[in-house]
């Protein structure tokens, strides 16, 4: 919740608690309880730190492990932490390998049957297809992604996915209506408590060089 | 909303999208008057230094081609010592669009 809320601080405060829970109770701390203060890490751009987490991490997994946390917590750290570790290798110049995490953030999805961590994966992929310029890609995965969102009831990923699909529309055609569209689907994310700089929503914006101009000085 | 997004940015401390809004920032600048067209080239040498701090190298890369360009147009000779260092450290990814366009600016420098 605190990644989601931009209050990254407190990712790290609340992780450093629960570090000292796990020692009085289990003697150390299992790897996977670093994801978050990882994934903190990324949106903080440090982004070394946060992928020799994510490595750690992905590393160590246990599929056991894993699978008994998603049955009791609905999250699957292993999806989670090859979407974020995609993430970081792209803007650490490493398009290729970035893609390639990503899409294996979509197979294990798939294999372990949980349809809000595939939701999450394939957000992710159409994330990262924008970052990397792919156009046909994006506007592809974005529609995977949204239909897959909706299909799990995963809203908040579904308002991302809709600011994706919307983005793509308004990429193709630029017009007053689909940019209003992409305005509308900003707001509705953002009114999830969503911080407004957020991964989302910024790669999301036009690309000022191929709108008329009296469409981009609404988002100067 | 750029201002207000880096605004926030500062504020939650998530950084990961700066250089990116800086690049942004610079691009619609471009866009404005001449005087506003003036700052594009500070805002993308903002985004290039918080890419570099960050250890972000597509930003970085994304940031430098949009600087050439603005410094080609001005004819000026700074294009390839700005682009060849940022070229030289990818390992992969030198099929993209945007590896292209910057070799071809490196290519057609003074």
């Amino acid at each position: 919740m605190y990644v989601v809320e931009g209050r990254l601080e407190m990712v790290q405060s609340t992780y450093e608690q629960m570090h000292r829970l796990f020692l009085r109770t289990q003697s150390s701390a299992p790897q996977f309880a670093g994801l978050m203060v990882a994934g903190a890490r990324m949106h903080m751009g440090r982004f070394s730190e946060a992928r020799a987490g994510f490595e750690e991490i992905i590393a160590s997994h246990n599929e056991e492990q894993v699978r008994g946390l998603q049955t009791s917590q609905g999250v699957n750290y292993l999806v989670l932490g090859q979407a974020w570790d995609a993430h970081s290798l792209w803007c650490m110049g490493f398009p290729e390998t970035a893609l390639r995490r990503a899409l294996e953030a979509v197979q294990i999805a798939r294999r372990y049957a949980q349809p809000f961590n595939h939701a999450l994966a394939v957000t992710y992929l159409a994330t990262l297809q924008e970052l990397r310029a792919d156009s046909d890609a994006f506007r592809a995965q974005s529609a995977e992604a949204l239909s897959q969102t909706r299909e799990s009831h995963a809203v908040y990923y579904r308002l991302w996915a809709r600011i994706l699909v919307d983005f793509a529309e308004a990429g193709d055609s630029p017009s007053a209506t689909h940019l209003a569209k992409l305005e509308n689907a900003i707001d509705a994310f953002v009114a999830t408590g969503r911080a407004c700089a957020c991964p989302t929503t910024s790669p999301c914006w036009p690309a000022p060089a191929s709108r008329p101009a009296s469409i981009r000085r609404r988002w100067r | 909303m750029i201002r207000q997004a880096i605004h926030e940015a500062t504020s939650t401390r998530e950084r990961c999208w700066d250089a990116r809004l800086y690049w942004l920032r610079g691009e619609f600048l471009l866009l404005g008057p001449s005087e506003e067209q003036a700052l594009a080239g500070e805002a993308f040498q903002r985004a290039l230094e918080v890419a570099g701090e960050q250890g972000a190298l597509a930003f970085e890369l994304r940031a430098a081609v949009s600087l050439a360009e603005l410094w080609q147009a001005q004819q000026s000779p700074r294009v390839k010592p700005l682009l060849a260092p940022i070229l030289s450290r990818f390992r992969e990814g030198r099929e993209s669009p945007e590896y292209q366009t910057a070799q071809k600016l490196v290519d057609f420098s003074i």
